[in-house]
């Protein structure tokens, strides 16, 4: 079975957005939420450089260490998924993630309450695979279609790779033979420690 | 193709405490004057997982905050922690809780956007500080007790003046949530740490903007300023913690990587020792004349999102996911037996029940239990609730919402509260939004609790 894992190579990303939008009309995330987002350092001066941030689906997730309604799990492709019907909307998950992941809508009576969204790697949650009821909750699931994150397939750059983690280091591998490091993949190391499964 | 995370078996939890056991070479017990001989095993009252911990400075006295909505004030006595107060009064989970030296005065903050002053001797909410909304996740108090100090969510750090009791400053300057924030030892300046990955200065005094002092990269939760004045403690997300200079900006000193984020520190600076916990369940304490690591421990049950040492640095009480603070005896070493059965986060519920049973126990029971007691959760008890008017059980601190409201909860009440949700249909209430977007989830839960509240019937467990 395939580890899943995201990559976004630093050097590639031109900061054209169109991984969030296509996050966002793919899973038809509500207005205020963003799975995935582009973070830009250094803007407009020197060493300027963009990256596509979102979930990592982290081999050891401080996420699912945290919750104190244990409501995060892993699938067997390493995708950290959780369940919005035990999810109390407390935060801590939050105040774990390096990268800044988890989103809360702001519906509730006091905001912070709402019940937390993040990135799927358009894989759905515990519903029934591409039933609607998954749909509605977490979004598409693309994974048990058979296809990849919609925000890696729309990458115009292929700055970010999604997929199995052997194959996608690879193709990352390839492009350091050929032009050297460069500014890196941000965020693998944190993500996937000693390479992770 | 989804497979359940594995939960950690018993072998798993106790080894690591067998083996700190061993290495501390057995138990033994305190000497009679120092801390760890007055500190209770467990503090046991919170309804929900406990937030944060606080140890007054003599050693008497704890504050614990909780998901549960409040605070209690703790008196330590022969090894027992007796409830002397509860702090009722914040509308959401309270994510932090200090004493103000030289009263008895305690401040919290609140998700629900608040920073609460509370009288410890009456039990008196003296001012809530209402922010724009967002979560307030860290109060500090200067030593003088003059100040206080909050870290927003609204990327703000805000300063309050707890003899006027007034909001005297809302500091700008960072781009990311404010996670903590830390006085001076002279209580001239203040620190901050951010989800921006930056920590910086601000001027008591003159109200206005310090300096950035430094800057990691990965976000930052954790600040403490250090006795000397000098440098300052820091714990990132990234798992690193470490001592920068305030001067310089330089780090000083690279403490052991934790194996996920930095959750918790305290500082016992008589006894010349700091503290820091994270989300792995390691907690170390060092010597901070020469950084060297003293004692680490494992909590087996995971977290540490709150610590405190006590002032002689014998021991420390820590906060994790459980719903009770916990006694690490520091020197003489002892070990921690954590309690067993099942691992503390008790909503997971087996398939086996009935629909409507699933539905309480997955989406209901963390705030509200179906017994006379309410067991101190965030919500009311639901025992009997059908004919109640909403907003009249006794005991439980309601918002003006349910007071004034002329709703009384039966089968067709209750579907329009999770048909339309609580903001919708209590608006205003302290209940988080819960909607159940299928008929037959929401009358099998209407169903189950008509006959699990039903005061006549036999009660269900929970």
């Amino acid at each position: 079975m395939a580890r899943m894992k995201f990559l976004c190579d630093a050097e590639r990303c031109i900061e054209c957005n169109a991984c969030v939008t296509a996050c966002k009309n793919e899973n038809e995330i509500p207005w205020g939420i963003n799975r995935r987002r582009v973070v830009t350092i250094n803007d407009g001066a020197e060493g300027e450089r963009s990256i596509s941030v979102a979930c990592m689906h982290c081999s050891d997730a401080p996420c699912m260490a945290v919750c104190p309604v244990d409501c995060f799990y892993q699938t067997d492709e390493g995708v950290v998924l959780h369940s919005k019907d035990l999810c109390i909307g407390c935060g801590y998950c939050f105040y774990a993630c390096p990268f800044g992941a988890p989103q809360y809508p702001q519906v509730g009576n006091f905001g912070s309450r709402g019940k937390m969204d993040k990135c799927t790697f358009c894989a759905g949650g515990p519903e029934d695979d591409n039933s609607e009821a998954e749909f509605q909750k977490y979004g598409r699931n693309r994974l048990a279609e058979g296809k990849l994150p919609l925000c890696a397939e729309m990458c115009s750059t292929k700055a970010l790779l999604a997929g199995d983690g052997d194959v996608v280091s690879e193709i990352y591998r390839e492009r350091i033979v050929s032009r050297g490091f460069g500014s890196g993949a941000w965020g693998w190391g944190k993500a996937y420690p000693g390479g992770g499964s | 193709m989804l497979v359940a995370k594995s939960m950690p078996n018993l072998t798993k939890r106790v080894l690591p405490v067998l083996i700190a056991c061993l290495a501390a070479g057995l138990c033994s017990v305190a000497a009679a004057d120092d801390a760890a001989s007055s500190m209770p095993e467990t503090l046991e009252g919170h309804g929900g997982p406990v937030r944060s911990v606080a140890i007054a400075a003599d050693n008497t006295h704890v504050l614990t905050s909780s998901f549960d909505y409040s605070a209690i004030y703790w008196l330590l006595e022969a090894q027992k922690g007796r409830e002397l107060m509860r702090l009722e009064g914040h509308d959401a989970a309270v994510n932090d809780a200090a004493f103000v030296p030289g009263g008895d005065i305690a401040v919290t903050a609140s998700d629900d956007g608040s920073v609460a002053v509370w009288n410890l001797d009456t039990g008196e909410m003296l001012k809530r500080f209402q922010g724009p909304g967002d979560k307030v996740l860290a109060v500090d108090v200067s030593g003088d007790g003059r100040y206080a100090a909050s870290a927003g969510w609204d990327r703000r750090v805000r300063l309050y003046d707890l003899k006027a009791l007034e909001e005297v400053a809302a500091f700008e300057g960072h781009r990311g949530n404010v996670n903590d924030v830390a006085f001076s030892p002279d209580g001239k300046t203040l620190y901050s740490a951010s989800y921006d990955g930056t920590i910086h200065s601000w001027d008591v005094e003159e109200r206005k903007p310090g300096r950035p002092i430094y800057s990691h990269g990965w976000g930052l939760n954790i600040v403490r300023a250090l006795p000397d004045g000098k440098a300052l403690l820091f714990g990132s997300l990234d798992g690193s913690a470490g001592v920068v200079d305030i001067e310089s900006g330089n780090v000083l000193v690279d403490l052991a990587v934790h194996k996920g984020p930095i959750l918790s520190a305290d500082i016992a600076a008589d006894a010349g020792m700091a503290l820091v916990g994270g989300a792995d369940g390691v907690v170390r304490v060092y010597r901070m004349a020469d950084w060297i690591l003293l004692h680490t421990f494992e909590n087996p049950n995971g977290p540490i999102w709150g610590a405190s040492l006590a002032a002689d640095g014998t021991a420390a009480m820590l906060a994790g996911l459980d719903d009770a603070a916990f006694l690490w005896q520091i020197s003489p070493r002892k070990s921690f037996e954590p309690p067993l059965g099942e691992f503390p986060r008790r909503f997971q519920v087996s398939s086996d029940a009935g629909p409507g049973e699933l539905q309480f126990a997955r989406k209901c029971s963390v705030c509200h239990t179906l017994t006379k007691d309410g067991a101190n959760r965030a919500g009311p008890s639901l025992h009997g609730v059908f004919g109640r008017k909403a907003g009249t059980l006794e005991g439980y601190v309601y918002s003006d919402a349910l007071k004034n409201s002329d709703i009384v909860w039966n089968e067709e009440t209750i579907a329009r509260l999770f048909d339309d949700g609580p903001d919708v249909v209590t608006p205003g209430s302290k209940m988080p939004v819960q909607r159940l977007k299928s008929v037959e989830d929401r009358d099998a839960l209407i169903a189950f609790l008509k006959r699990a509240t039903d005061p006549a019937a036999s009660s269900v467990s929970q």
